[in-house]
């Protein structure tokens, strides 16, 4: 099988000294809406270390975009409540930062990339003058005029660009200028939370290889945060999949996504691949997403897991490495030594 | 029905909601809450509040508590007449304007336009002046007046509804255009200019109590404008025959466009379940 | 003996709309296309193609301002009366956006009652139809659901109950419209197993309007890519996706990254030769293997005739492609 080209440079392998740029290790949050709190992470871990590209997956509700945002401190004020677990950015533990302080970690080391790019630029401001206010925050030292045509090139749109407001420019284009603007902030994080989903297929295409381009040649750890299990095995070499509020597995992509481990990874493989089996029927995961505004004591999936054991509806069973490495690893008490069946 | 359990929501649903039932009730039950005649004059002249008469009485020697009851009722009757009339119209040219576009937007907007732009007051005075005082006439006169904006937000509503695909897939069911437009557009484009209704009934009255403040209003009916205005020259030494009526006018006012609100977002189905 | 009319034809339609600056937006320019009795065909574009419009146009909510839309050898246009409801109660859509495509104040059993009293069903009968067109489409039949607005419905259920209302008329043909585009992977499957057996219970042929060129290998028959209001390429999906002639067709098929990683992003490059309002072909601006012709002439649309492909492209049939 052909080998990607455009893969970030590695890091060294775990255990050997780098620094995780950031860290979330057994989160819980929830969001109090009226009545019900939903509780939108019930125990999620994640690392990202310098200049790897890492993905984030998961279907809609997994919680995955929470925690996109918690890492850069986005989550709605007042109705969050972070339960427990820590969140380390930059080697800084944030997991009880005020609002007053999570600015000052805004851009740099942490940028990201939204989806909806017409609502996250300015509509009143010419592009160029975005871009500006980028590295005028956060690169002081440099010559804001030439710095914001570098960018401008660097993202491969046209210099005229610069004068346009962002509604006269195509989503891809404005897309391309939101991660202008990440990049003016040189950031060692850019988490990007479904850049390309609102965008056309050709469209898309462009913008992951810039993506993938600029980790590379910034230096820069990523963040890819998707429902597209295709997107992030072209452009991460590491993958988290996310159900119910949990990171379930983890580890390399091609690893993963060629022999997944955890049963509800192996059916979403199965359904994302929109191919009929030998009796004409698509891979479905039957059943429904399980109420986010019960907090769930046992494995989230196991009302629709083919392979259920009695314990499983106990209690969540902590990560165990697959096939020895210590690079792959999930939750699920099939992998378990001492579960009972 | 659940709409009806919406405006009971919140501190302000509540108490504009209650307050809009209470005063309803009493307007309609004015003489049986009060056997007093409002008219009536007696010697009791210039009473302060809470000795004999609870607010006092006039240079007449009538009730002014009695005088408000009655004053209520031309108030909400003026207000809400005229709303519903201003709604009713304004919904009709707003959903033909918005659903057909066109010439008929165009011609229908022109014709807002005019009417929007006539500075109000000023116009209902002369007109009245011009017809003659009467209940009937100041009804019209704010009607005419106030239509133009639950016009313009009907259109606006049904402009946006109209493309919802809904429409589109009811259309290919077969049904034809009128039915669409009337059973399926405007009963979802509704919320917005209900809720404009209702700011415009505390407009009417607002509206109502200054032609009457000018002697404009009917002139044998007790109104809360007249009061104030009969008031003035007493202004320091029986300051209660202009405040209470001005109160009240205030009161009121407030209280129909809190209601606008609860009203507005009781009708939009998204709000109106928890 | 003559064969029995296609089931939709479009001849040489075209649609433009004059856009906010005057300028004319030409949506669809001299589309052909055809669809057969229980037929499943896709049409695969981007955003701007003119898909979603010729599907308003198949389904006579809008009118072409050239070429004719036919159902059943007969012209729609012209149609009135117990035709025209004929027509209507044959082609039924399903929308993309799940939640705009129901009245927000019916309920489920009365959005339902709407299409079946529509079908001319008795009073009576509405309500056991009703549970019938939930239990076909895999909803729970029960009073409980009958009685829930849209809203309150998960996104996935609101999808069914879009099918539920199609079929309702018992359609010869489902123009669905990106009907996969909210839906998680895992859902994915669950509607496109529905939809194949409703299609094969039902005998009803499909419109798949999609972006997704796998969704299109896996459900169609037959595909047809439309850029920019033309169609490109069409003929049998197996075949267009093995041999894309078109270098549209190929630029798709090479951006869509897929699970096994074999798609390499790094062989895209992008092309964009200026603004495309010249007399050539519609792709000339972004096609990377253009020559001098293409950008003079708009190229045909030829067919090979053993396969049925077609391409509308001055380098087809040219060798090493």
């Amino acid at each position: 099988m052909a080998e990607l080209s455009i893969r970030a440079t590695p890091g060294p392998e775990r255990g050997t000294e780098r620094q995780p740029v950031a860290e979330v290790q057994d989160l819980h949050l929830s969001y109090r809406a009226g009545g019900h709190p939903v509780h939108a992470v019930q125990g999620a871990s994640l690392t990202v270390f310098d200049r790897e590209a890492v993905g984030l997956v998961g279907e809609s509700g997994c919680g995955k975009s929470s925690l996109a945002r918690a890492i850069i401190g986005l989550l709605p004020e007042g109705r969050t409540v972070i339960e427990g677990g820590r969140l380390v950015v930059a080697g800084r533990d944030v997991t009880r930062l005020s609002a007053g302080e999570w600015p000052g970690l805004r851009g740099s080391p942490v940028a990201m990339v939204f989806q909806d790019s017409l609502s996250f630029l300015n509509p009143l401001m010419r592009i160029g003058a975005q871009v500006a206010e980028a590295v005028v925050r956060h690169d002081p030292g440099a010559d804001p005029t030439a710095r914001v045509r570098e960018l401008i090139d660097l993202v491969r749109l046209p210099a005229v660009a610069a004068r346009a407001y962002p509604y006269e420019l195509s989503g891809g284009m404005r897309q391309r200028v939101a991660i202008a603007i990440a990049l003016g902030c040189r950031p060692r994080l850019l988490v990007a939370d479904e850049p390309t989903t609102a965008l056309d297929v050709t469209t898309q295409a462009e913008i992951l290889k810039l993506i993938a381009e600029l980790q590379a040649s910034q230096g820069m750890a990523l963040l890819l945060i998707s429902h597209d299990l295709a997107v992030v095995r072209a452009l991460c070499r590491r993958v988290y999949v996310m159900y119910a509020g949990r990171t379930v597995e983890w580890g390399p992509t091609g690893a993963v996504f060629e022999s997944p481990a955890h049963p509800y990874v192996h059916a979403l493989l199965g359904a994302a691949r929109t191919v009929r089996d030998d009796h004409g029927r698509f891979a479905t995961v039957e059943g429904e997403v399980p109420d986010l505004r019960h907090r769930i004591a046992g494995c989230p999936f196991a009302g629709r897991c083919p392979r259920a054991l009695a314990v499983c509806t106990d209690r969540m069973p902590a990560p165990t490495r697959v096939a020895g490495l210590d690079t792959r690893e999930v939750r699920c008490w099939l992998y378990e030594p001492d579960a009972a069946p | 029905m659940r709409v009806l359990w919406a405006l009971v929501r919140g501190p302000v649903g509540v108490a504009s909601t209650a307050f809009v039932a209470v005063v309803a009730a009493l307007a309609m039950a004015a003489p049986w809450v009060s056997r007093t005649d409002p008219n009536q004059i007696t010697n009791d002249v210039l009473l302060a509040p809470l000795t004999q008469a609870v607010l006092g009485t006039d240079e007449l020697g009538r009730d002014v508590l009695v005088g408000l009851l009655y004053g209520l009722r031309v108030s909400l009757l003026v207000g809400l007449l005229a709303a519903a009339f201003a709604t009713l119209v304004g919904i009709a040219i707003g959903a033909l304007a918005g659903y057909f576009g066109g010439w008929i937007d165009t011609a229908l907007m022109r014709i807002t336009e005019v009417f929007q732009v006539m500075p109000s007051f000023i116009l209902a005075a002369v007109i009245v002046a011009l017809l003659g005082p009467g209940l009937t006439r100041v009804v019209m006169v704010i009607a005419i007046l106030s239509w133009p904006e639950a016009a313009r937000v009907m259109r606006g509503e049904v402009l946006r509804v109209k493309q919802l695909e809904y429409v589109d897939a009811v259309r290919c069911l077969g049904i034809g255009e009128l039915s669409v437009m009337i059973r399926e557009v405007i009963p979802n484009a509704l919320g917005p200019v209900l809720a404009v209704g209702t700011l415009i009934i505390g407009r009417a009255i607002l509206l109502e109590a200054s032609l009457s403040f000018f002697g404009l209003s009917s002139p044998d009916s007790v109104s809360w404008g007249r009061m104030a205005n009969s008031g003035q020259q007493f202004l320091f030494a029986a300051w209660w025959l202009s405040v209470f009526p001005g109160i009240a006018i205030f009161v009121t006012v407030l209280m129909f466009n809190l209601f606008g609100d609860t009203v507005g977002r009781a009708l939009n189905p998204r709000y109106a379940r928890s | 003996m003559t064969p029995s009319p296609p089931l939709l034809e479009f001849r040489q339609v075209a649609k433009q709309f004059r856009q906010r600056d005057d300028s004319l937006l030409r949506a669809v320019s001299g589309v052909d296309l055809t669809i057969d009795r229980e037929e499943c065909v896709a049409l695969v574009g981007e955003s701007g193609s003119g898909k979603s419009t010729l599907a308003r146009l198949a389904l006579r909510l809008l009118q072409p301002d050239a070429g004719e839309i036919l159902y059943r050898g007969r012209s729609i246009a012209g149609m009135g009366g117990a035709e025209l409801r004929d027509f209507r109660r044959s082609i039924q859509p399903v929308f993309q956006d799940t939640a705009a495509t129901f009245n927000p104040r019916r309920t489920v059993r009365d959005t339902l009652g709407q299409a079946l009293r529509q079908a001319s069903v008795a009073r009576r009968d509405v309500e056991p139809r009703a549970r019938g067109l939930l239990e076909s489409v895999r909803l729970p039949a029960t009073a409980e659901i009958l009685d829930r607005y849209p809203h309150e419905l998960s996104g996935g259920q609101r999808q069914r109950l879009a099918i539920a209302r199609a079929i309702a008329m018992e359609p010869a043909l489902i123009i669905a419209d990106e009907p996969l585009s909210g839906a998680d992977a895992s859902i994915r499957g669950q509607i496109l197993n529905l939809l194949a057996d409703l299609g094969q219970e039902r005998r009803v042929a499909y419109l798949f309007i999609t972006h997704d060129l796998s969704i299109a290998r896996a459900f169609a028959r037959r595909v047809a890519v439309i850029y920019r209001g033309l169609i490109v390429e069409e003929g049998p999906t197996a075949e267009v996706l093995r041999r894309p002639t078109h270098p549209y067709t190929q630029l798709l098929l090479a951006s869509a990254p897929t699970l096994d990683g074999s798609v390499d992003l790094a062989g895209i490059t992008s092309v964009a030769r200026g603004s495309s309002a010249g007399a050539g072909c519609v792709f000339w601006p972004r096609c990377p293997v253009a020559v001098d012709v293409c950008e003079a002439t708009p190229p045909p649309l030829v067919a090979t005739p053993a396969t049925g492909h077609r391409v509308a492209c001055h380098l087809a049939g040219r060798t090493g492609r």
